[in-house]
């Protein structure tokens, strides 16, 4: 009987442990080269100071530059892109010297010289348009974000754009993380996709561990800019935000961002540590179902609930700083800010007067307002990507019920939310400013009446024409007057309401230094100056 | 037995494949349209990017989710019954070689809490029992009911905060070695611990109600004896079932407890997929599921056999 008992249990022992070593053979032979064990971050790694580890909020499912450009720019620091940009979003020459325009519609771009992949082949104007062409290609957006018609080759060293109409952004364009040049002799898979991408970055590829979402980087001594200090970096998948926080806490890794708002604080005070928010080109906007045939077709409505919002509220108190109370859409450290903006304060007074002015009236007295019988009770939809969203939006409803509005507040995913919403309700959501550093990226997908982010049918006959003039106005003063007045009818008028602007915020221990924020960033980005130095305690 | 044997597997293959066709036709349902979240997710790296229809159409060429619902089910069917399950939208991979990849990590995690819970449940399941109403057996089953009602996301930052962050004796998070196990390991297997404790528990006190271990007692055989003779392994019986199912579920990923021990397990990539709606990893994880769950409650009831022979297969 006893015998009968040990051979069952050795049995199904021996079914699981064969299908363990089933699944670790499979593993080796499937991926040969880019399964390396989890390194051991010991303390003598962490002795030799020269190796970063950083905890990636996003779990890390690729390295191909034409897909995941602003991770593999942005954090990896792999590729570069022809153009680059300041932080107040500005252009600076990136792998192109300079530029030149010579038509409404062409643009020369002059490589700069002796610049090598990371394999030591040379960057030439060959290689170039055939990482852009691949871009193009296998990435949709990358069209319509560059409207790129055709390439050609001058010489080694200079190439020749032609847009499909004039277009002034054209350069800022080229930033487009997703235009990361890499070389033709990037490794690939048996479709194409890069796996083992070669740029001409800061760092260069050493292996990406699929599984446990860790790519491992190698200083590139060969850098055409300032050399670089680190010698390592490693970036590994941590996305659960908590985790993330303990992580950095416990020393496992030095760099990390998007801890849980309510860990700001302790960290801020644990040594060892040091918190930094940064405002970001992200704006949290409130928009409305529709702005015909509902209450938001009349302008003192939004106007009203604009007032309503206690900006300042909700970025020091809900969000625990992290993010800043909005003037206009865009955020003021951007070059092309209207720095003349005067938002909406926050003054409920005045939003009962508009409203009471739009025939707003509480008759029943149930402390929600009627008009024509009916009750003006919405419901406010968000998405839980983004941790602030929620509590923001439950904000929102308390600001609003001060007023006599009643907001239901739904969470679903973004892409659901769009089948629920109806007209008559209302959305927040946080929208990137600047997917390449250029007001017409933002301002014209928001405010043409044909933009693809206006689903609420904004339509305004002098907005439409500023915003195409601005598009082939090459002259920079010309241009900035243009996008001034653009943001004065947006703020003006209110089609869609700033509520804050986006803040992240980054965790470091304290031996990370030479870390500069650069707000172009997508979530936080990596720059070749960090190093590791002395602990300050 | 081996008639047994074909009819278990004609079932489990059946379960297979109805599930994979109910995931399929379930997963179309999701709200959205899957050129936009990949667009979102995959060339822009935005999810809340607008995109025109014109790119819309252009990533639907690309991945082909034009064609009407059945065609495309019986396009995946004929590549999976070839071993191809198609490529992760995301990541441009072969399903199968991602999810074999995760592999690895959830059957060690799975085993590793399985075998945690039953060392524990088992021996303090008898001695509850054996001691019915004692202190020791309040305390056990007072724990029991603590542990399960905690949820484990909230177990798993008590113990990364204790043990790693004030004790300073393992690691946060990550996968490797045996100190990145512990934790997560016990996370996921104190809830199955008490569940199991329970069972056990109630099943020797059945067991010890039963006349054949009256007639031990009469015969004058000693109670440590008749616990480990005759009443352990009557009572393991359901135990045994329960464990095994459990593990099936394990084995399809621990979705909280692998996301926050960053465990890169198949429960992480099949959240990471859904919330991605990459529908052909999503497919295939389910399946993958499924496989596994029919596979290991064969082998259940395979090991009733072994532990009671009075259960003859071909009656069933």
């Amino acid at each position: 009987m006893i015998t009968r008992r040990k051979v069952a249990i050795i049995a199904i022992c021996l079914v699981l442990l064969s299908s363990i070593m089933a699944g670790c053979i499979e593993k080796e032979t499937q991926e040969p080269a880019t399964t390396p064990l989890m390194p051991e971050i010991t303390p003598a790694a962490k002795e030799a100071k020269k190796t970063l580890v950083v905890g990636e909020m996003w779990s890390i499912r690729g390295v191909d530059p034409a897909k995941r450009g602003s991770f593999v720019k942005e954090k990896a620091m792999i590729v570069d892109t022809l153009v680059e940009a300041n932080p107040d979003f500005t252009l600076r020459p990136g792998l192109a010297e300079s530029w030149e325009q010579i038509s409404d519609v062409q643009w020369k771009f002059h490589l700069r010289k002796g610049v090598k992949f990371h394999d030591g082949t040379e960057l030439t104007a060959d290689t170039v348009k055939w990482s852009i062409e691949r871009a193009l290609k296998i990435n949709p957006p990358v069209k319509a974000v560059t409207m790129i018609k055709s390439i050609e080759v001058v010489d080694k060293n200079t190439l020749l754009f032609t847009t499909e109409e004039p277009y002034a952004a054209f350069p800022a364009s080229l930033e487009y993380p997703n235009l990361g040049i890499v070389s033709p002799t990037s490794g690939t898979d048996d479709k194409g996709i890069i796996v083992k991408p070669i740029g001409t970055g800061p760092f260069k590829f050493e292996s990406f561990d699929v599984a446990t979402g860790t790519l491992y980087l190698l200083r590139n001594d060969d850098y055409w800019g300032k050399k670089p200090k680190l010698e390592k970096v490693i970036i590994k998948e941590i996305p659960d935000p908590a985790s993330r926080a303990m992580s950095v806490e416990k020393g496992e890794v030095d760099f990390t961002c998007d801890v849980p708002y309510g860990d700001i604080e302790r960290l801020k005070t644990t040594p060892g540590l040091k918190v930094e928010l940064h405002p970001t080109a992200r704006v949290y906007q409130l928009t409305f179902g529709n702005l015909s045939g509902t209450p938001y077709s009349d302008e003192r409505v939004r106007k009203a609930i604009s007032y309503a919002i206690d900006r300042e509220v909700i970025s020091e108190r809900t969000l625990h700083g992290c993010a800043e109370p909005a003037i206009g859409p865009v955020i003021p450290t951007i070059a092309w800010a209207n720095k003349g903006l005067k938002g909406y304060s926050y003054d409920p007074e005045k939003a009962r007067d508009l409203l009471a002015e739009a025939g707003w009236r509480d008759v029943d007295g149930d402390g929600v307002l009627e008009k024509g019988g009916e009750e003006f009770s919405v419901t406010l939809y968000t998405y839980p990507q983004r941790p602030g969203l929620q509590p923001m939006a439950e904000a929102i409803q308390a600001m609003l019920k001060d007023v006599g509005i009643k907001v239901e507040v739904r969470v679903m995913d973004w892409s659901a939310i769009k089948e629920h919403m109806t007209n008559k309700d209302m959305k927040l959501s946080a929208y990137a400013l600047a997917m390449v550093p250029d007001p017409d990226y933002y301002l014209r997908r928001t405010y043409h009446s044909e933009g693809s982010y206006n689903l609420w049918g904004y339509s305004n006959p002098e907005m439409d024409s500023l915003l195409e003039e601005g598009l082939k106005t090459f002259d920079p003063d010309k241009r900035q007057e243009i996008y001034d007045r653009v943001q004065e009818i947006a703020l003006d008028e209110v089609p869609l309401i700033h509520v804050a602007y986006y803040k992240v915020a980054v965790v470091m221990r304290d031996h990370v230094k030479g870390f500069v924020f650069n707000p172009i960033a997508h979530d936080y980005m990596l720059n070749p100056e960090m190093y590791i130095g002395k602990s300050n305690d | 037995m081996l008639g047994y044997i074909a009819k278990r597997t004609a079932i489990a293959v059946f379960v297979v494949f109805a599930t994979s066709a109910l995931t399929f036709f379930l997963l179309s349902l999701i709200p959205g349209e899957t050129a936009v979240t990949i667009i979102q997710r995959v060339f822009v790296g935005d999810v809340t990017y607008n995109p025109s229809q014109a790119e819309i159409e252009a990533t639907e060429q690309i991945f082909h989710l034009g064609n009407p619902l059945w065609m495309q089910y019986l396009y995946w069917l004929n590549n999976a019954l070839h071993g191809n399950f198609g490529t992760s939208y995301i990541s441009g991979r072969p399903v199968l070689s991602e999810i074999l990849v995760r592999l690895p990590a959830t059957v060690e995690l799975a085993i590793a809490a399985t075998i945690l819970s039953l060392v524990v449940a088992v021996p303090l399941g008898m001695i509850s029992a054996a001691r019915q109403n004692s202190k020791t057996d309040y305390l056990s089953m007072a724990s029991a009911t603590f542990f399960i009602a905690m949820p484990n996301f909230w177990l798993g930052l008590i113990l990364i905060l204790l043990f790693s962050l004030h004790l300073d004796l393992l690691p946060v998070a990550g996968y490797g070695g045996l100190d990145n196990l512990i934790l997560p390991a016990i996370t996921l297997g104190a809830g199955m611990m008490a569940v199991t404790m329970r069972l056990m528990r109630s099943s020797v006190l059945e067991v010890l109600r039963l006349d054949y271990i009256t007639t031990a007692r009469a015969k004058g055989m000693d109670e440590k004896r008749i616990m480990y003779r005759h009443v352990l392994k009557n009572a393991m019986i359901p135990v045994i079932t329960v464990a095994g199912l459990q593990l099936g579920y394990l084995l399809g990923g621990t979705v909280i407890v692998e996301t926050i021990f960053a465990w890169p397990g198949i429960g992480k990539l099949l959240i990471d997929s859904i919330d991605a709606r990459d529908i052909p990893i999503i497919q295939g994880c389910v399946v993958f599921i499924a496989i596994m769950f029919s596979l290991l409650n064969l082998l259940v009831d395979l090991s009733y056999y072994f532990l009671d022979p009075r259960i003859k297969y071909e009656k069933v």
